[in-house]
């Protein structure tokens, strides 16, 4: 064997112009392989993450019928006794934070313009950190005080020229159905990089809306943080069993993990990571396509010494291994030069990471990030860089093996 | 094996005595409709440790019977028998082992693995072989370089040697093995006359010393003169066998 690898070895080097070539194609198509991996792995997570930041938290508990009519009308399914349920799912064994949220139909009104939206309100004083982090989104002004005051969202407020002390009028309707607004001055503008929220949601104090909605200890959903993600599915379950066996009540509630809530958003990821790696598939078939080239043509080259190496004894499957050796020697070569380079990519994405302003511009990228996303430096994808480098290589090269071995060795011995 | 042994003289070691013997051997190519036949009932009967000249002109069938004898190609009719065994029955793995283990061949154009150097494309050959420790490998190797006087060139390159340099390493590659006999493609036709009368000179005296068969062919007169027994083809055909006591 380590004969036969020396001089597979030496053969691969025989045309440096072509094996460099090919080292080549297989280098840039697992360079790919990891870049394109690493962005999306890290789109995928730093959206995951900022979903749950700002967003789904890790699960929440609605009243039954909620989820379903929510877009309809949010506030004929409310939590009734708030303090009572927030106390309970606060007690539970893993819980971090729970905290409530109301979630109404509002119509915005600046001067000639006006939108519907959605109207998020939340606790202050601290309250809604306990789950959310929506402080840390804030570009402008300042987060909600007590009183008249709103949080607006990028893409409302570049939509209404809205700046923090400009003020907007909200017009809705309270739980009975009764049409009241408010005139409130912007304390800050967030951009949490979700288009859900940062075109869609103007956050209000949960004091000003339970008054107004007529929602006194009334949330429509509580958000719920736990200390491990790991047993979620477990803890979503008894809550749940709980809550709908309580004493005392005829409420029933529905608990939803964060994948049950984004799971639109979870399939439009899977879609586009699919996406994605079909020009990793395609980058698969020129390697295949090169190596097999090269392969073909170095046993076409090699007609007679084959015919020779026969003649000495050499079997039909060694000489067959010998040609697979070289060709995942090839693959192998290219691999390790992709991995190093995509080494150095990821060093440089996890400590100084991509901009993807400057990459997309002003497009909509459709995940939730926003300016700079960083990659982590895992093994798997460099495990499957490598397995894939060879094993191409390894598929690429079977034809032409096998083709050598087939040679008749005094046709062989024959050929110039 | 002792390495003492070894590092002095290589020894016509015990080998399985063979006889290679051709029965009615015919070899008739087909290209299209038109049949072409290169050899038309060859007998012929080769004794252990023989010095074998086949000669005739150009398309007598020369290279062919030696491709025959030396299993990479087979008779269309007839029976070719190597020590005792049928080859015509064996499968390619069969023949490879065959060959792997008591043939070995020298070509007119040496062929020679281009990126292996002289030991390596010797070593290699044993490495096929593999019966050997790797420093028997190693030590027989060494000593057969030595023996036919490459000593001193053992790392290079084909591409670094001459001719006949190239043709003593072919040689050295067909003897590693011990093979009990070496077929020998017009051995010397690249190679200008003295370095063929060296090369003719060293074969002989590996037939000698290591007890070896040659089978070699040729239509050069010099290289006749050396057999100790020369066949004559003629349009396939046995057209004279003469034994000359030397």
């Amino acid at each position: 064997m380590g004969m036969m690898f020396k001089l597979a070895l030496r053969n691969v080097f025989r045309n440096r112009r072509r094996s460099l070539i090919t080292f080549s194609a297989v280098m840039i198509g697992i360079l790919s392989f990891i870049i394109m991996e690493g962005i999306t792995e890290s789109l995928q997570n730093q959206s995951i993450r900022m979903l749950k930041k700002v967003e789904t938290a890790h699960l929440k508990v609605y009243a039954k019928g909620y989820w379903d009519e929510r877009n309809k009308e949010p506030l004929k399914y409310r939590i009734a006794d708030y303090a009572k349920i927030k106390k309970i799912i606060e007690n539970k064994k893993g819980v971090a934070g729970t905290i409530g949220r109301i979630n109404f139909q509002v119509r915005l009104y600046k001067g000639r313009n006006e939108m519907p939206c959605t109207g998020t309100a939340i606790e202050i004083n601290g309250g809604d950190k306990k789950v959310f982090n929506l402080e840390d989104s804030i570009v402008k002004g300042k987060f909600l005080a007590s009183g008249e005051n709103a949080l607006l969202g990028t893409g409302i407020a570049d939509l209404f020229d809205a700046k923090p002390g400009s003020w907007i009028t909200f017009e809705f309707r309270d739980k009975n159905g009764v049409y009241d607004a408010i005139q409130a001055q912007v304390s800050g503008i967030v951009d949490t990089g979700n288009p859900v929220i940062d075109d869609n949601v103007v956050f209000l104090p949960m004091e000003l809306a339970q008054e107004r909605l007529d929602m006194k200890n009334e949330v429509t959903e509580i958000a719920v943080l736990l200390k491990s993600e790991r047993k979620i599915e477990r803890f979503k379950k008894e809550l749940e069993k709980e809550l709908n066996n309580l004493p005392g009540t005829s409420q029933r509630f529905d608990a939803l993990s964060w994948k049950e809530q984004a799971a639109d958003f979870l399939a439009f990821m899977k879609t586009d990571a699919q996406g994605n790696y079909i020009i990793v598939y395609i980058l698969v078939v020129i390697i295949i396509a090169g190596i097999m080239n090269t392969m073909l043509m170095a046993v076409y080259e090699r007609v007679r010494e084959i015919g020779t190496l026969m003649a000495l004894g050499m079997r039909k499957s060694q000489i067959k291994r010998m040609f697979l050796i070289e060709g995942t020697i090839i693959g192998g070569i290219g691999a390790f030069a992709g991995m190093f380079f995509g080494l150095l990519f990821m060093l440089q994405f996890s400590s100084k990471g991509i901009n993807l302003a400057s990459m997309y511009g002003d497009t909509n990228v459709m995940y939730l990030v926003k300016d700079y996303i960083y990659g982590s430096i895992r093994f798997t994808p460099f495990l499957l860089s490598f397995l894939i480098g060879v094993g191409v290589a390894l598929i690429a090269s079977y034809i032409p093996a096998r083709s050598a071995a087939k040679l008749k060795p005094v046709e062989a011995l024959r050929r110039y | 094996m002792n390495s003492d042994t070894n590092a002095g003289r290589i020894d016509a070691e015990r080998r399985i005595e063979m006889t290679t013997s051709l029965e009615k051997v015919t070899k008739i190519y087909k290209t299209g409709d038109i049949e072409l036949a290169a050899l038309k009932g060859v007998s012929l009967k080769v004794s252990d440790g023989e010095f074998l000249s086949i000669a005739g002109p150009s398309g007598s069938g020369k290279t062919t019977l030696l491709n025959i004898i030396g299993c990479i190609d087979d008779a269309s009719s007839g029976r070719v028998k190597i020590d005792g065994r049928d080859i015509s029955s064996l499968k390619s793995r069969e023949r490879a082992e065959l060959r792997n283990e008591k043939i070995g061949f020298i070509f007119q154009t040496f062929n020679l693995i281009p990126v292996l150097t002289a030991f390596e494309n010797v070593e290699f050959a044993m490495m096929l072989r593999g019966n050997a420790s790797k420093a028997d490998q190693k030590t027989r190797t060494e000593d057969i370089l030595e023996l036919v006087g490459l000593k001193d060139f053992m790392k290079r390159k084909p591409t670094e040697l001459s001719g006949g340099q190239q043709q003593r390493v072919a040689i050295a590659r067909a003897l590693v093995k011990k093979p009990s006999l070496v077929l020998a493609d017009e051995p010397t036709a690249n190679l200008d006359s003295e370095t063929a009368s060296g090369i003719l000179m060293l074969m002989r005296e590996l037939n000698k010393h290591e007890n070896v068969s040659f089978i070699f062919s040729t239509h050069d007169r010099m290289v006749m003169d050396f057999a100790d027994r020369l066949i004559i083809l003629k349009d396939g055909q046995i057209d004279s066998d003469t034994r000359r006591k030397k």
